[in-house]
């Protein structure tokens, strides 16, 4: 797997206004220092080639609509650039000083989450395997998991041990060196009969790297939608704060919460496509962690003047990104309905 | 006004101000520089965007290849922060460019033309666009460097050594005294007032306008001016200069332009009569691409924001051509060759060989003006503003600190103005943002240029600059640079609307012909919604 | 899970895409929207010009657009409005109609254009504009005072330049204001220079954000001896809440109180078109937001059309579907929305596969804002008076409207909005007919 420079540059040179990355975030407002403005970033990543680093903290900037193009109407890909960038600067021994050990951290494969230790519990040969968030609390939501899979009647296997199963090094373009955990993973995943994780950058992973499992896999949204009766799942008065990446991405895995949690549900006007991230977006947020905040606490604003009884998102890498603002407490969807 | 000159040069083109430079730094600071329109504004600010490093003359003209190989480094010297030292990848695909190689090198090795025999494998890793079918590749050195910059960076050296710069002042007529020319009149474009200057000495570098100027004093000079159209890609695909190893021929190359964030194809050779009537053609634009398209095949994809074309000043003798004339200089003694004194021509050349053409014209013209040849320092000093690299880096990144400016701007700006950079901003901190995302241009700059720069108009900002030379060509940031010289500058409305509108007419040139190409349709239909349908200037503008 | 049969599919999400849709959901069908984004109304001003100037040497100013639009038909037969006259009154309300049930609400002057101030100093004409300009338009004769105010470091809009210049341009219009101008600071950002109109609106979205400006407003007002009858702001009142903080504004400034027109930037054209895809879902349509259509096939029984889902990039290639319907309207934009492509001399409308021929230098005028304008911008698709296109191969079931469509240039005749809508209503109005 390895992007080609040359697609990447013919797509890119027609951008004529894509203005996402500073333009629509309050990541500068907070850095306090002026960030290029999408276009600039683009052309100045894409146009002096020579001078990538100039723009090394821009493409480790988590913005609020991190997967997002949205804002580019001419196409431009405006992450893939960003990858490409990321990637020959870790190439090419450019990486910004300050970034340089977060980048260390995801070559060596380790997780860039503090919270993170490797846990796994269950059955080797368990009908479902469960891949958890690096970013939860493990042993809960295993737990939880377990929950849900004996009123299906089924094993479960949960684990973290794949980290986030290769999606920051994707993110870095380090698609040269092994993803040795990730080796293991499609072994895996050929155990069981399906396979749910809770990270949505998880799930972007596991699809980017191996698409010919994608039926089998599924997002834990998805896999409750398909068991709420079994499951029970009550009718709540809530929040929703959607997956960037499965409505951007993947919209074909939407699911929908009117008819999971009833009528009650309610978004924040940033939704659907126009789903604003929490920050963290996968780890790379934690590159500075001082925007995180921000982002999650401009996200909670929005989720908290909804009046709503309980803010619930899907993913719990997102979930994780919001409560790092301290603003309130999100809850994942498996949290709300098996705890 | 000063009237009396020891000598007076006539072109603001890198080869007018390289002399004045030189006569300055050789003591002649009772000289002027005279420019009909604005520095770099002719077949300077046309070029490449390339000092090149001698590769592409090593078979063609080996004299000059030789010269552009020591010249390269000289720049590398003297204006270390203008100057992007790329190199450039030579690539060869068939039998015979394969053949031809081998008599590339032998030449270069005659030359001392540092190169090395790359594999295909690593051509293409540093150059990813390049074709899979390529056979062999060899790199080299080349630079990038702003060819606009340059020639200014040249004038204002002069003019702190004491020299005199009048740009939008042409010359009109030569004042003669029997076979001597004794001075010149001049039209002052501003003031639309005709007034006469003297010296001893007239220097025509007016490139491939030297004949007009001669014939003001009843002679011609056997010029075959040559066009070179050019077409300008939106970002750059190649990191380096990536050429074909071939017999030269039209269209041999796309240039990624150092220091700039384009990437130009070029360059076509075409002789042309009038060197104010040039414009690109559009099968000159296709031939050149559908050759660079055989080694870099998904070419036609790319954005072409522009074309553009320069006029040659080629010196001939007989009945040659195009390619066949000599790239090389000429120093032409019309005491000596037309029998009038008072006036000598430096014509011919390359952009990489100003320097050295300076250096022999001001030779013959200390010899005229004081009997001697006075020795030449201009390959030693630095150039106005210079500072190394080193020293460039540091002050960009405290201007990135202190100002909130990214840092690719403050490192771009940097390299604009060297050691004038941080004065800039302390003199005109309320403009210390970015106007031009796509180049990267701050606002503090359109003030310190019409104030200290000799800018008149929006069009030789743009040289100081580079506002507008970038993928939007100027649609999202000249307007704020127009609402800079109302806020900050005391311009009137006429004369925001003025520079506004003679900036978008000067840029639409170049998106003119695109457009024919299809390539900046987009851009166009935006452009004509900002300035057509949203500002309404066709109702507006007297 | 996407559905993928309807009775119409639309392609294309700008405002034509969204008043074909309307107009046909409206009809009782069935419509699925396949778009990307918002295209050219993504980054648009958030007003509807219909017929405000006449090109020509001397290009005339048009008062009234109806009588507009008899004179441009008559001075270019092949304009696409020779087709579509009768169907402009009822598509402009219908669009007005659709962005107001979405919270984007609008203004209209009776058939008359009216010109507001914009960010080049300068006035653009318009039918109707949103209520946030609306107390900007030029009142002929009128004295009034206009004080324009900027935000410091929101330097997309220089409000002193500005007022200098409206203040010399409405007099072609017969304007009578004295402009003035002032900055205030906010402090919502700490001491960074520059604040790009997306970051502003975005922190006036907060309630720390619309407080801080009003604040600073009156606090000017407080200190100063003169009565406004008017302020002018940039366009960055917010995404969200920009109605709510324009009455906030009003109830605490007690005069009229407008934002500036403007093109490219992020927010304008965000409110317009977020608030027609609210409308739109409310009505039924489905809406499948970023969705490129890759290939169109028609024939008697119906149309399909294939589109892959989702955003794509080299390690996302999207998925693609499938769609089929009875009609399909393409409403996919001309050059920058990408209906229309031009390449290495060629230009083309890729799902039609029709060729447009060669650019020629008489297509194209030596001066940018030439009063003829860029006659290139006239190229787009054929179309039949019901909209339907020429081209044959599609069985009489694919239309197309919008600025895909050849004979207009809508820079010049400020007629972009007007244009889309009245043929996005036609089509959608015959392709609901069984």
């Amino acid at each position: 797997m390895k992007q080609n420079f040359t697609k990447t540059y013919y797509r890119t040179a027609n951008c004529l206004t894509s203005d996402i990355m500073a333009d629509f975030a309050p990541v500068s407002r907070v850095l306090g220092v002026d960030t290029s403005s999408g276009m600039g970033v683009l052309f100045t990543a894409m146009g002096t080639r020579f001078d990538l680093e100039y723009v090394g903290k821009e493409v480790f900037m988590a913005t609020e609509n991190y997967e997002a193009d949205t804002r580019s109407i001419d196409d431009a890909p405006v992450a893939e650039v960003m990858r490409y960038v990321r990637g020959e600067l870790v190439k090419t021994d450019k990486v910004p000083e300050n970034l340089k050990p977060f980048v260390e951290t995801i070559l060596k494969g380790e997780s860039v989450y503090k919270t993170y230790k490797e846990y796994t519990e269950g059955a080797a040969d368990a009908d479902i395997l469960y891949l958890i968030s690096p970013a939860a609390d493990a042993a809960k939501n295993a737990g939880l998991m377990a929950r849900a899979a004996e009123k299906l009647g089924k094993s479960v296997l949960s684990t973290n041990k794949f980290g986030d199963c290769g999606y920051l090094k994707l993110q870095i373009a380090a698609f040269d060196k092994e993803f040795e955990p990730c080796c293991c993973i499609k072994e895996e995943m050929s155990k069981h009969a399906l396979v749910v994780t809770d990270d949505s950058y998880v799930l972007d992973a596991l699809l980017i790297q191996y698409p010919e499992c994608a039926d089998k896999i599924q997002f834990v949204d998805a896999f409750i939608a398909d068991n709420r009766e079994a499951f029970g799942v009550k009718p709540a008065k809530a929040a929703v704060h959607e997956s960037g990446v499965i409505n951007r991405l993947y919209p074909e895995r939407q699911v929908c919460y009117g008819s999971l949690l009833g009528e009650d549900v309610r978004y924040p006007e940033r939704s659907g496509y126009d789903v604003t991230d929490s920050g963290l977006c996968g780890g790379l947020g934690l590159a500075y962690p001082e925007n995180l905040t921000a982002i999650a606490a401009r996200r909670m604003m929005d989720l908290n003047s909804l009046g709503a009884d309980v803010i619930i998102t899907p993913c719990a890498c997102e979930a994780a990104g919001l409560n790092c603002a301290e603003k309130g407490t999100v809850k994942t969807l498996l949290e709300y309905v098996f705890e | 006004m000063k009237n009396t000159f020891d000598a007076i040069v006539i072109g603001g083109g890198t080869t007018g101000t390289g002399v004045i430079r030189d006569l300055a730094l050789r003591g002649f600071t009772n000289s002027l520089l005279l420019e009909r329109d604005d520095l770099g504004a002719g077949t300077s600010g046309g070029c490449h965007s390339a000092l090149h490093g001698g590769s592409r003359y090593v078979y063609s003209d080996i004299q000059t290849a030789r010269e552009c190989l020591q010249e390269n480094q000289t720049y590398r010297k003297i204006v270390p922060q203008v100057v992007d030292p790329t190199s450039a990848i030579w690539v060869a695909k068939t039998e015979e460019q394969i053949e031809f190689s081998k008599i590339w090198m032998k030449r270069a090795d005659e030359i001392g033309l540092p190169y090395e025999i790359i594999s295909v494998e690593e051509a293409r890793e540093c150059e990813p666009v390049l074709s899979e079918d390529i056979k062999f590749a060899l790199r080299t050195i080349d630079t990038g460097f702003d060819p606009f910059r340059l020639c200014i960076a040249q004038a204002y050296d002069a003019k702190i050594h004491g020299a005199e710069i009048r740009t939008h002042h042409e010359v009109i007529g030569a004042l003669m005294d029997g076979n001597r020319v004794v001075g010149l009149r001049v039209l002052d474009k501003e003031e639309n007032n005709i007034y006469e200057v003297y010296a001893d000495l007239v220097i025509n570098a007016s490139g491939p306008w030297c004949s007009q100027i001669t014939e003001m004093a009843g002679f011609a000079i056997p010029m075959k001016p040559n066009k070179g159209s050019t077409g300008i890609y939106s970002m750059r695909p190649t990191t380096t200069l990536i050429g074909i190893l071939r017999v030269p021929a039209d269209g041999d190359g796309l240039v990624s332009q150092g220091f700039q964030n384009t990437a130009l194809l070029g360059t076509s050779s075409v002789d042309v009569d009038d060197p104010d009537q040039a414009e690109p053609g559009m099968d000159e634009i296709k031939i050149m691409e559908d050759s660079v398209a055989e080694i870099i095949p998904e070419l036609r994809e790319a954005r072409m924001i522009r074309m553009c074309t320069g006029v040659r000043p080629l010196y001939t003798t007989g009945k040659e051509t195009g390619r066949d004339i000599s790239r090389g200089m000429y120093l032409l003694d019309h005491a000596e060759m037309e029998g009038i004194e008072g006036i000598i021509t430096i014509t011919g050349g390359k952009y990489a060989t100003a320097r050295l053409m300076a250096e022999e014209t001001v030779n013959l013209a200390s010899k005229k003006l004081c009997g001697e040849v006075r020795p030449c320092t201009t390959g030693e000093q630095f150039i106005y503003g210079a500072t190394t690299k080193e020293e460039a880096e540091k002050e960009a990144q405290e201007i990135h600190e202190k100002y909130h400016i990214s840092r690719y701007a403050a490192h771009k700006f940097t390299a604009r103005y060297g050691e004038f950079a941080k004065k800039i901003l302390e003199r005109y901190p309320d403009e210390a943002y970015i106007i031009d995302d796509a180049v990267q241009m701050i606002g503090s700059e359109v003030c310190y240029s019409f104030e200290e720069e000799n800018v008149k108009n929006f069009c030789d900002l743009r040289r100081r600059t580079r506002i507008g030379m970038g993928q939007e060509q100027g649609t999202f940031s000249i307007y704020k640079a127009g609402a800079i010289a109302q806020e900050s500058l005391g311009k009137t409305v006429d004369e925001a609307e003025a520079c506004i509108l003679g900036y978008a007419k000067e840029r639409w040139k170049g998106v003119y012909f695109s457009n024919q190409y299809g390539d900046q349709l987009p851009l166009t239909e935006v452009m004509q919604q900002v300035y057509v349908g949203l500002a309404g200037y066709d109702v507006f503008a007297d | 899970m996407i559905e993928n049969k309807s009775d119409v599919i639309v392609i294309g999400g700008g405002l034509a895409g969204c008043v074909a849709a309307d107009t046909a959901a409206k009809a009782g069908k069935k419509v699925t929207m396949l778009f990307q984004t918002g295209g050219s109304t993504e980054v648009s001003g958030g007003a509807l010009d219909v017929c405000g100037v006449i090109p020509g040497e001397k290009p005339a100013v048009v008062e009234n657009y109806a009588d507009g639009i008899a004179e441009l038909v008559k001075a270019y037969p092949a304009h696409v409005y020779g087709k579509c006259a009768d169907a402009v009154a009822p598509a402009v309300a219908a669009a007005m109609k659709l962005a107001e049930d979405g919270g984007f609400k609008m203004t209209a002057y009776d058939g008359k254009n009216v010109w507001v101030p914009n960010m080049m100093g300068t006035f653009s004409v318009n039918a109707a504009v949103s209520e946030m300009m609306a107390d900007g338009a030029v009142v002929p004769g009128e004295a009034e005072k206009v004080l324009v105010i900027g935000i410091k470091g929101n330097v997309s809009f220089n409000a002193q330049a500005a007022a200098m210049s409206y203040k010399q341009y409405q007099k072609k219009l017969g304007g009578k204001a004295d402009y003035y101008s002032t900055v205030i600071k906010l402090n919502g950002w700490g001491d960074r220079r520059k604040i790009s109109d997306g970051e502003l609106a975005d922190y006036l979205d907060t309630e720390d954000g619309i407080r801080e400006l009003t604040e600073a407003i009156l606090t000017f007002c407080r200190n100063n001896r003169y009565n406004f009858d008017k302020m002018l702001l940039p366009p960055a009142l917010g995404f969200i809440n920009y109605s709510k903080n324009l009455k906030t504004l009003k109830e605490a400034c007690g005069c009229k109180i407008a934002e500036i027109e403007c093109l490219g930037n992020a927010v304008v054209g965000y409110r317009m078109t977020r608030a027609m895809y609210k409308a739109l879902r409310a009505e039924g349509v489905k809406l499948i937001r970023g969705s490129v259509a890759k290939a169109l096939k028609a024939d008697d029984n119906g149309v399909s059309v294939e589109a892959v889902v989702g955003l794509t990039d080299q390690l996302h290639p999207g998925k693609t579907m499938t769609f089929t319907a009875d009609k399909a309207i393409l409403a996919t934009g001309g050059f920058l929305g990408g209906g229309i492509v031009a390449r290495h001399t060629k230009v083309w409308i890729n799902l039609l596969e029709e060729e447009l021929g060669l650019v020629t230098p008489e297509m194209l005028d030596r001066n940018p804002v030439a009063g003829a304008g860029q006659d290139v911008l006239r190229l787009g698709a054929s179309v039949n008076s019901d909209m339907t296109v020429v081209n044959g191969g599609f069985a009489g079931r694919v239309y197309a409207c919008g600025e895909l469509l050849a004979g207009q240039n809508t820079a010049s005749e400020r007629s972009g909005s007007g244009v889309a809508a009245a043929t996005a209503y036609t089509a959608a109005v015959n392709a609901a007919k069984n």
